[in-house]
């Protein structure tokens, strides 16, 4: 797993990666402990926590369902009797599920060479740098914020030898994601590639108990499913965002184009960072010659990372393939083919999740596998130049640094955004506050949890994005 | 081996300075409660709507009348004006609605005027927004400002 060891102890390599790491993952808990819920979103959220519990026990409620998300804020909230209290609390989960993500990947990398180590480093870079990460930082949206490090904790069980604990454990994390959000399913079809493939954590009983789980939440989800409308939310379409009454109106006798459509620029969306919520607006940008530099860094970059990973797979996949496999009992996929395998499938379970509308956030749970794959190979690819010709490591090296540095770029670029989105956080507290008022003047529930959080929402002590010349801020990107 | 271990974590190590040294930087780093500007008519006139909070947040009355002068909008006299009236006639539209957020009330007389005053701007969004989140108790009627008026802002202040 840690390609060609050295001198060098695993634990030194790692002790490194998390170093070079922890001014990002500082930095990056320290702005979203200080940022401010949003009046959007957070105070509707919270007064349908204080007045109904029927989001738990009623699937049919809404098109979605996210029972343990909405049962975490009563809890915290009745739990400790405080509002305050349970925003305090609820934060800590987002903060805790960021940087956890980030520390799990480097533990669960543990390289044990320096080119593992920098790997390792680039694959933190790619996790931050994704749009499906980065669209999940945003308060008090965290389902697919918890729902991340959790299949990254289940990947770690079935890549361990098999223990007795570990089909409960993984069941119970299933069950947690899924009940935090839809996208948890995700986790499903990479337990049994897993198992299929082989992974030694991944036992017959742990594939059966989480297709049983699976089965129920789905037949309870199909029996309750209430009477939607085609469209939820507003669908991108090649330049444009439509509204749901414009989409059904466009695809309502067919909905299955827009559907398909939705799927496949998700999966773009996760592999090319283009197009964003369904609109093809680097294109349109670079079309009308606006284009940023950062719109084109992030499509190269992702392109570039593609390539490399679809390289890295097909070379693992068949190399195992190739390999005569002395024990016929044990598996002949390795831990790369293993990975590559569930990255496709993450990819397509994250896309066919999407189908009725589209937003970065929902390729989360594939940056886990997209970093993770990132990881090897890049690894792959510099531990091939080890004793390459002078000239090959020159131009392929070159290479890998522009495709470090882009991704370092979009990093910051990740830092940046949650900066910004603390910043615009407070500036909506104070100047919609009135407007709140009046429009919800008779919601009396509302009224409370929003007279109750504006202190939080006008705190001075929130991060605002950098100060930077044009030229930097169009690299790295700005809102 | 190391060399291209260092080509590759390079990037990762300067990411990691970069992102250190914008996150202690100077004290802009944090939206501060300290007003920047000398006074808070500065601050609506001149910058964000944040700059003008500082003042509200610290303690300035938003409704308590301020002295103000300017060279385009009162034609350098020295005026006696609301906030809020100050905030429409920069139309600054985050700024009018922070004060009616923050204790601005349409019905005191230093701030009735305000729809007026927006309509003979020309902003008549902000007007539209100010009857809507203001909520005037009563109509006013509007002054009719002389046609001699050096600055409009002149027919709606003392």
């Amino acid at each position: 797993m840690n390609g060609r060891g050295n001198t060098h102890s695993r634990t030194w390599w790692t002790a490194a990666v998390f170093a070079v790491s922890a001014p990002l993952v500082v930095t990056l808990m320290r702005v979203l402990w200080r940022t401010p819920y949003p009046i959007s979103e957070t105070v509707a959220l919270l007064e349908d926590v204080d007045t109904s519990a029927s989001f738990l026990v009623d699937p049919a409620r809404r098109t979605y369902y996210r029972p343990l998300y909405h049962l975490t804020w009563m809890a915290l909230w009745r739990g400790t009797g405080s509002l305050d209290s349970a925003l305090v609390l609820f934060k800590a989960i987002e903060v805790a599920a960021v940087g956890g993500l980030i520390a799990l990947l480097i533990w669960h990398l543990r390289p044990r060479t320096p080119i593992a180590a920098a790997a390792a480093t680039f694959a933190v870079a790619v996790l931050v740098g994704t749009p499906g990460f980065r669209d999940n930082l945003e308060l008090p949206l965290i389902y697919t914020t918890v729902g991340m490090p959790l299949l990254l904790i289940v990947w770690i069980l079935v890549e361990r030898e098999h223990r007795w604990w570990h089909t409960p454990a993984i069941l119970t994390l299933t069950i947690l994601a899924i009940g935090y959000k839809e996208q948890g399913l995700v986790i499903v079809p990479v337990v049994l590639a897993a198992w299929w493939m082989g992974a030694p954590g991944a036992s017959r009983t742990t594939s059966a108990a989480i297709v049983v789980a699976t089965a129920v939440y789905l037949a309870i989800r199909f029996s309750t499913s209430g009477a939607w409308p085609g469209f939820a939310q507003d669908v991108g379409y090649g330049f444009t965002l439509l509204s749901p009454d414009q989409a059904t109106t466009r695809f309502g006798p067919f909905p299955v184009a827009m559907y398909a459509y939705n799927v496949v620029v998700t999966m773009a969306n996760i592999l090319f960072s283009e197009p964003t919520s369904g609109v093809f607006s680097i294109v349109r940008d670079l079309r009308s010659g606006e284009v940023a530099a950062w719109e084109i860094n992030h499509v190269i970059s992702s392109a570039v990372l593609t390539a490399l990973i679809v390289w890295w797979g097909v070379r693992v996949l068949r190399a195992d393939l190739n390999t005569q496999n002395p024990n016929p009992k044990s598996t002949p996929w390795s831990v790369e083919s293993r990975v590559f395998v569930a990255t496709v499938i993450a990819v397509a379970a994250s896309a066919a999740l999407g189908f009725n509308y589209t937003r970065d956030r929902l390729g989360g749970m594939a940056a886990v596998f997209y970093a993770l794959a990132a990881y090897y190979a890049v690894r792959a690819a510099a531990e091939r130049l080890v004793d390459a010709p002078r000239r090959l490591v020159i131009s392929m090296g070159v290479v890998l640094v522009l495709l470090a540095s882009a991704w370092q770029l979009r990093t910051i670029g990740t830092v940046e955004h949650a900066r910004l989105t603390a910043f615009k956080d407070r500036r909506e507290w104070i100047t919609n506050l009135q407007r709140r008022r009046v429009e919800f003047a008779k919601r009396a529930p509302y009224l409370r949890v929003l007279n109750a959080m504006i202190d939080q929402g006008t705190t001075p002590s929130v991060p605002r994005p950098t100060a930077m010349p044009e030229w930097a801020r169009s690299v790295i990107g700005s809102d | 081996m190391e060399r291209i271990a260092w080509m590759l974590g390079a990037p990762a190590i300067i990411g990691a300075l970069w992102i250190a040294a914008t996150e202690v930087r100077d004290p802009t780093a944090t939206s501060s409660s300290l007003p920047a500007f000398e006074s808070i008519a500065d601050a609506i006139r001149h910058g964000e709507v944040e700059d003008a909070y500082a003042f509200v947040s610290t303690g300035a009355d938003p409704n308590a009348p301020i002295p103000f002068s300017d060279a385009e909008l009162t034609s350098g006299r020295q005026v006696t004006i609301s906030p809020l009236m100050l905030a429409v006639s920069s139309n600054k539209e985050n700024t009018v609605m922070m004060l009616l957020s923050f204790g601005a009330q349409m019905d005191l007389p230093q701030n009735e005027l305000a729809v007026c005053l927006a309509r003979r701007l020309g902003y008549d969004d902000l007007a539209v927004m100010i009857v809507r989140d203001g909520k005037p108790a009563r109509e006013v009627t509007c002054p009719e400002p002389p046609p001699d008026a050096p600055a409009p802002l002149l027919a709606f202040v003392k």
